[in-house]
C-alpha cells in the first residue's frame, strides 16, 4: 500500500539544543534544524526541495523515494557502530600481584605490602589464565599487566609473555602486551625486556611535583615525582615516545589546576592527556578526594579550551576522552572504549583475572570483591570452564542491564549513540545495575561533555574542526588541511 | 474534558492536565527527568484528569523555571512517544538487517508497506 505522505521519516531521537533542535539517527548522523523546520518535518509539511530537507535526506533522516536503499544504508552504518560486538573479549587484564610499593590516596585496588608474596599470581594460575584468554574468539588479544605494581612480580609477567607467544604461534592472533606500572622498579634489565618484546608502557602522572606527590606516594609516605619523571624519560628514550603513555586522575587537589597538569604532560613529551574523573571506590571514597559535577565540568571545559589553544599555536596535543566522543559523533566507527559503549564492555570486551584466578567483568568489579561483594565475579580459571565464565549468569545479567537503548532517560536521549552505561559503577554507587540516571554523576558528566562538544561542532569553526579531525585521525593539522584541499 | 492548569503553592507545583492529550508513558518519562531536582508524585483525578505534584529538593530551585521546563518536556516526551509508535517497525527492520547476513531480497519484501 502506498502512503499519502510526501516523505517517510526514519527513526531519530531529538532534544532542544539552545535555540534549535538536535536530531540524531540510529547511525549517529546528526543535524540541527530550526524549531520551525522541526515542526514542519513532524507535520509532513517540509518542502522536499528545500536545503534542510535535502540535508535530512542525505543524512538518512527522511526519504521521498523508495526506502529500501536508505534502510539498507542505515543498517550498514548501525552494524559498523556496533562492530565492537563482533569479536567478543579482546582486552584481558592480569592482576599479577596485589603487592605495591606505593600507597596512593585514591587507590581503588586495595594494594598489599611489598613483602606479602602470597598475593602474587603463581605460574600455574598464570598458565590457566592465558589458556582461558586463548579461548576467546577475538582475533585481537591485548594482555594488560596491572596490580598492585606488576613489576614486583616480573617473573610471572615474563612467563605470561612467553606462554602467550607460544600459544599465538598456533592461534595467529594480533597479540599485544601493555604493562601498567608506576615505574618505580624500572631498570635497564626490565627496559631491555620491554623493548625486545615490544611491550607498551602505561604509567601514571598526576601533574607537576606538588600535585603528583599530593596523592602518589610510596608506602613510607614520600613523593614519587622525581623518580617517575626520570624513568619516563628513560623509557621514552629506550622504547620510543609513542610506546609510553600516562594516565592522570582528577582529584580535589588538581581539579582547579588542570592546565598545569597539561603543561606537565607537554614538558614530559606526551602528545595527549586523558582527563579522568576519580572512581569513587576504595581509599578515594574514604579520603573524600572527589568534587561535584559542576566543578569538574567547569574545569574540564576550561582545560579543553586551553588544549585547543595550544593546538592553534602549533602544538600537536589532544585530550583523549574528547577524542573518543568526537570519533563517535563525527565518524561511523566504534571506538573500542569499554566504558562508553552499549551494551557495556564489561566481560564482553574486557575481563580481569585476579592473582588467584578469579575472573571479573571489570577492575571496579574486582575492587568490589576485595570489600566482600562478589556480585560481578564471573568464575575462577581453576574451577570453571570458559563457557561457565563467559556465558554465565553474571555476564548475561550485567550486559542485559547496560543497554542504553532500553534504559530510562537514555532510551529517548539524542546522545544515546555517543554514550554508554557502566553497570558496575551504577551498582556500587546507586545499588542497582541500571542506576538512576537523573541523579547519576556518570550520566551527568557524560551528558555535559557530549553537549559541550556538540556546541563546538555546531559552531563549525574551521580551525577547531581541523584540530578535532587531527585528534580523531591521529594526523597533524597540516595533513588534515592538505587532505581537504587536495 | 479538563483544562491544563498549574497551581503554585509555597513549596510545590501542582500541574493538572487532560490525559487525552498526553499518554501515561510521556507523563511518567517527564516526571523521571525532574527527579534530580524534585520529588515527584503522579495522581489521577476524576473526570479524566491527571495531577503531577513537584516538590523541589532544594530551596534554591526556581518554581517558575520548573513549570516552564515541565510543559516543554511533556510535549517533547509526547512527540517521542508518538515517534516510537511510528518508527518502531522501521527501527526493528534496521536492527534486524544490521545483524543478519547481507541480503537485499528479504529487506525489500518487508518494507513494502512503508513505500512512498
Amino acid at each position: 500500500m502506498q502512503s499519502e505522505k510526501p516523505y517517510l521519516i526514519f527513526p531519530y531521537r531529538f532534544m532542544r539544543f539552545n535555540d534549535e533542535v538536535l536530531l540524531v539517527n540510529e547511525a549517529g548522523e546528526f543535524i540541527f534544524p530550526s524549531k520551525d523546520d522541526f515542526a514542519r518535518l513532524l507535520c509532513y509539511q517540509m518542502d522536499t526541495n528545500s536545503e534542510t530537507f535535502l540535508n535530512l535526506k542525505s543524512k538518512l533522516f527522511v526519504t521521498d523515494s523508495n526506502p529500501t536503499l536508505p534502510i539498507y544504508l542505515l543498517a550498514t552504518k548501525y552494524r559498523t557502530k556496533k562492530s565492537f560486538l563482533n569479536n567478543f573479549t579482546a582486552l584481558h587484564i592480569f592482576i599479577v600481584t596485589l603487592r605495591c610499593n606505593q600507597k596512593c590516596r585514591y587507590c581503588q585496588a586495595s594494594s598489599e605490602d611489598e613483602t606479602k608474596t602470597e598475593f602474587d599470581m603463581n605460574l600455574y594460575t598464570a598458565k590457566r589464565c592465558v589458556d582461558m584468554v586463548y579461548k576467546s574468539p577475538s582475533p585481537a588479544i591485548k594482555i594488560e599487566f596491572q596490580g598492585g605494581e606488576p613489576l614486583l612480580n616480573f617473573e610471572t609477567v615474563k612467563y605470561i609473555v612467553r606462554y602467550a607467544k607460544k600459544l599465538n604461534r598456533v592461534y595467529q592472533k594480533n597479540l599485544e602486551f601493555v604493562v601498567c606500572t608506576n615505574l618505580l622498579e624500572l631498570n635497564e634489565r626490565i627496559l631491555n625486556y620491554l623493548e625486545e618484546h615490544k611491550i607498551w608502557v602505561s604509567t601514571s602522572l598526576d601533574g607537576p611535583r606538588n600535585l603528583h606527590d599530593a596523592n602518589r606516594i610510596t608506602r613510607k609516605g614520600t613523593g614519587t615525582y622525581d623518580i617517575v619523571r626520570k624513568n619516563i624519560q628513560l623509557a621514552q628514550d629506550k622504547l620510543g615516545i609513542e610506546r609510553i603513555s600516562a594516565l592522570m586522575v582528577t582529584t580535589r587537589d588538581n581539579v582547579h589546576k588542570l592546565n598545569s597538569v597539561v603543561d606537565e604532560y607537554v614538558n614530559q613529551r606526551f602528545n595527549s592527556i586523558f582527563i579522568r574523573t576519580i572512581h569513587p571506590f576504595g581509599r578515594a571514597a574514604k579520603e573524600k578526594l572527589g568534587y561535584d559535577v559542576e566543578t569538574f565540568i567547569k574545569n574540564y571545559k576550561k582545560t579543553l579550551d586551553y588544549i585547543i589553544r595550544l593546538n592553534l599555536d602549533g602544538m600537536s596535543f589532544s585530550e583523549q576522552y574528547a577524542t573518543i566522543i568526537l570519533k563517535k559523533i563525527l565518524t561511523p566507527f566504534a571506538t573500542g572504549f569499554v566504558d562508553l559503549q552499549s551494551p557495556a564492555g564489561t566481560g564482553i570486551s574486557c575481563a580481569v583475572y585476579g592473582y588467584n584466578g578469579d575472573v571479573f567483568v571489570s577492575d571496579e568489579a574486582r575492587m568490589l570483591s576485595k570489600i566482600g561483594d562478589n556480585r560481578f565475579l564471573m568464575g575462577n580459571v581453576h574451577k570453571n570452564s570458559y563457557q561457565e565464565i563467559f556465558n554465565g549468569k553474571v555476564i548475561r545479567e550485567t550486559i542485559e542491564n547496560s543497554c542504553v537503548e532500553t534504559m530510562p532517560l537514555c532510551s529517548e536521549c539524542a546522545f544515546q549513540t555517543y554514550c554508554g552505561a557502566d553497570p558496575v559503577r551504577n551498582y556500587s554507587i546507586q545499588g542497582d545495575l541500571m542506576g538512576h540516571r537523573p541523579t547519576s554523576e556518570f550520566h551527568q558528566i557524560n551528558y555535559l561533555i557530549i553537549h559541550h562538544l556538540m556546541e563546538l561542532i555546531k559552531q563549525n569553526d574551521p580551525d577547531i574542526m581541523n584540530i578535532f579531525w587531527s585528534w580523531i585521525t591521529n594526523r597533524s593539522i597540516e595533513e588534515i588541511k592538505r587532505s581537504k584541499t587536495g | 474534558m479538563k483544562e491544563n492548569s498549574t497551581v503554585k503553592e509555597e513549596k510545590k507545583l501542582i500541574i493538572k492536565f487532560d490525559v487525552s492529550l498526553y499518554n501515561k508513558v510521556a507523563v511518567l518519562k517527564t516526571c523521571y527527568v525532574f527527579q534530580d531536582r524534585c520529588y515527584t508524585k503522579v495522581e489521577t483525578e476524576k473526570d479524566s484528569g491527571t495531577k503531577v505534584i513537584l516538590t523541589p529538593k532544594k530551596e534554591s530551585v526556581n518554581l517558575q523555571q520548573i513549570e516552564n521546563q515541565f510543559w516543554d518536556e511533556l510535549i517533547d516526551q509526547q512527540i517521542r512517544y508518538e515517534n516510537d509508535n511510528l518508527f518502531s517497525d522501521i527501527r526493528r527492520l534496521i536492527i534486524e538487517q544490521a545483524f543478519r547476513p547481507i541480503s537485499f531480497t528479504d529487506l525489500k519484501s518487508k518494507i513494502k508497506k512503508h513505500a512512498i
